[in-house]
């Protein structure tokens, strides 16, 4: 579906290399980008740097963009993999939490609506990157349990159990959250 | 999935959504950083050939000018002229008079109309009195019309559009002055205007042929400065091949070779600018070192497919440490710089300038290894791209050229031995290739040995 009029002139100014629209759509889309990013890398600064990254190959190859396409969809895949990029630069892959034996618990409702960005942040820092990378892939951003096996290399179902490793794991975390937040 | 970890994902979902911190316009800055606006260093690639064909095309004419047909035109504009004169004076004889009509005294005289020519009266005042029977001899071996035959002699180089061969070649016969004209012709160019004043008392009827010879043989004997100064070539012109090693950093040197043509164009008495087109072949290759540009311009080359389509994680295997980048470039060349010559011999200079390139064809191959999740011990594996573009880019001023030629006379012509450095001055083709060179032309200069 095509973006509005407005978005849609936006970009074909953009796509002959006008760089003030550039920056328009830039600070447009400055906080999509960023929240994307940080959800991968956990931290700003490297955040700000793959959104950053990810401007520049949108300008560059913008004339590879559908116009008849809404312009969101094709910007996430190039947010998701360029912070996945940046992960895999750095590698490191901490043998966190191994929440195997977590019991299912039911969190309340206000406790949820009640998560900053920054609670978030600080509960996912808890998971291990590729259980933090399938969840963000499979329950945010809607990829299939295929496309993330393709994505990182790993079988579909390796991504299956890291997806219920990581909701078990926030669970946990949650409950944990919740009691003192009570 | 449980209520609670839907509402979890909508709560995530609704809060990154818009992660905006205010900084905006920092990042912006910092962006700006990493992408500097580069239009203007890529221009279209039909103004470019258009460029090329345009020097070419210029080289080609002034060196056909000036080699063949301006030294012929030269002399037969000569040759007319004094043609001219001599054939003037003589019809004039039969009048004795000196007005600018004596054409139409000449018509009456035979009975026939003749066309009225734009003959200049001063240089038709004097009468010699042998050319009475120049005429009276065509009159008798070309019929009864001897004035109107002399008259499409002068009247075609008066009008001047025709070419002064013409002239020449639809006269039956003309009339040369032997060795006492080349005074004459002295004596009009220097006292410019006043009559000559020494004219021959013999006038011999020559071939074409002959009368050609030897305006030839006067010019070539003429002592003239400024007839010498107007027939010494200012431009020359050369032709080169040479055989060189790009390099980058501390990677492997890899020969290539190149081809072309130059223009020099004379300046002062020491100083040539030189330009021209040539063809080459850059090649080079970065083994672990990839340099940040190149590896950025893999990058940018794989979104479509990268970004579009889930990757298989391939390209995180741009970090420079697991990389090796192979590029080959056949481009044209447009080098354009400017020769001293130190020594009053000439027999050697100091040249500087620069180059700019287009490319005709790229070809980049890049190996890399990559690790990933799904990847045990870290154990890499390895793959292999390439990628080649047709006809485009223009990269101007991608390299200082520093170089020293070394003359060497054969004939006319001179070899110049020439080593020369190549540093880059910014980045070529589609990869941001920043390529240096350091070789060897060998040239030809043709007609070089005029320099004095």
């Amino acid at each position: 579906m095509p973006d509005n009029p407005g978005l849609t002139k936006l970009i074909a100014s953009c796509k002959k290399g006008d760089l003030r629209q550039q920056e328009l759509l830039y600070k447009q889309f400055y906080g999509y980008a960023l929240g994307i990013c940080i959800r991968y890398l956990n931290n700003r600064e490297d955040a700000l740097e793959a959104a950053n990254d990810s401007f520049i190959k949108v300008f560059k190859s913008f004339q590879s963009f559908n116009e008849e396409n809404d312009f969101k969809p094709w910007f996430r895949k190039i947010l998701v993999n360029t912070s996945l990029d940046y992960k895999r630069r750095s590698m490191r892959f901490s043998e966190a939490l191994e929440l195997t034996d977590t019991i299912p618990q039911t969190i309340h409702t206000s406790v949820i609506d009640k998560l900053s960005a920054q609670d978030i942040l600080a509960l996912m820092k808890h998971l291990n990157e590729i259980q933090r990378t399938v969840f963000n892939l499979y329950e945010i951003d809607g990829y299939s349990h295929k496309e993330i096996g393709n994505l990182l290399n790993i079988p579909e179902s390796s991504s299956r159990t890291y997806l219920t490793r990581a909701k078990q794991a926030l669970q946990q975390l949650l409950t944990t959250h919740s009691i003192y937040t009570k | 999935m449980k209520m609670s970890d839907e509402e979890l994902v909508q709560q995530i979902k609704s809060v990154f959504e818009d992660y905006n911190d205010g900084l905006g316009e920092r990042g912006w800055i910092d962006l700006r950083k990493k992408y500097p606006e580069k239009e203007n260093k890529k221009l279209p690639i039909w103004w470019l050939t258009g460029l090329a064909a345009s020097l070419l095309l210029a080289a080609g004419l002034y060196f056909n000018d000036t080699f063949d047909t301006k030294k012929i035109i030269l002399r037969a504009n000569t040759s007319s002229k004094e043609h001219f004169v001599t054939e003037s004076n003589n019809i004039n004889t039969n009048n004795n008079s000196i007005s600018s009509s004596q054409t139409d005294h000449l018509a009456n005289r035979n009975g026939n109309p003749i066309q009225k020519t734009a003959i200049q009266p001063n240089k038709l005042e004097k009468s010699i009195n042998s050319t009475e029977q120049f005429i009276a001899k065509n009159a008798d071996t070309k019929g009864n019309n001897p004035t109107q035959e002399a008259t499409q002699g002068i009247s075609n180089p008066n009008t001047s559009t025709n070419p002064p061969l013409t002239v020449i070649e639809n006269s039956s016969s003309v009339i040369a002055m032997a060795k006492p004209e080349e005074k004459t012709i002295i004596n009009e160019r220097t006292t410019s205007g006043t009559e000559p004043t020494e004219q021959n008392t013999k006038p011999t009827k020559l071939s074409t042929e002959d009368f050609l010879k030897q305006q030839s043989k006067i010019l070539a004997n003429n002592t003239d400065k400024e007839t010498k100064k107007n027939s010494a070539a200012t431009t020359t012109l050369d032709v080169f091949t040479g055989t060189f090693f790009n390099y980058h950093d501390d990677n492997e040197a890899k020969l290539s070779a190149g081809l072309g043509l130059n223009a020099n164009v004379k300046v002062t008495n020491n100083l040539i600018f030189s330009f021209g087109a040539g063809i080459s072949q850059n090649k080079v290759s970065y083994e672990n070192k990839v340099p940040v540009e190149v590896s950025q311009a893999m990058f940018s080359s794989k979104e479509g497919t990268m970004n579009m389509a889930p990757s298989n994680g391939a390209y995180s295997a741009t970090a420079s440490n697991d990389v090796s980048f192979n590029g080959r470039l056949l481009s044209i060349d447009l080098p354009m710089v400017v020769k001293f010559f130190p020594s009053k011999k000439q027999d050697f200079y100091i040249s500087t300038g620069i180059n700019s390139s287009s490319y005709i064809t790229q070809k980049y191959t890049y190996n890399y290894s990559w690790s990933n999740f799904g990847v045990k011990n870290g154990e890499a594996q390895v793959q292999q791209e390439t990628e080649e573009s047709g006809l485009k880019g223009f990269d101007f001023a991608n390299s200082a050229i520093i170089a020293i030629g070394i003359n060497q006379n054969i004939g006319k012509n001179i070899l110049i031995f020439e080593p020369y450095y190549k540093p880059a001055l910014s980045t070529m083709g589609d990869k941001n290739l920043r390529i240096s060179s350091a070789g060897l032309n060998l040239k030809f200069n043709f007609n070089g040995n005029q320099k004095k």
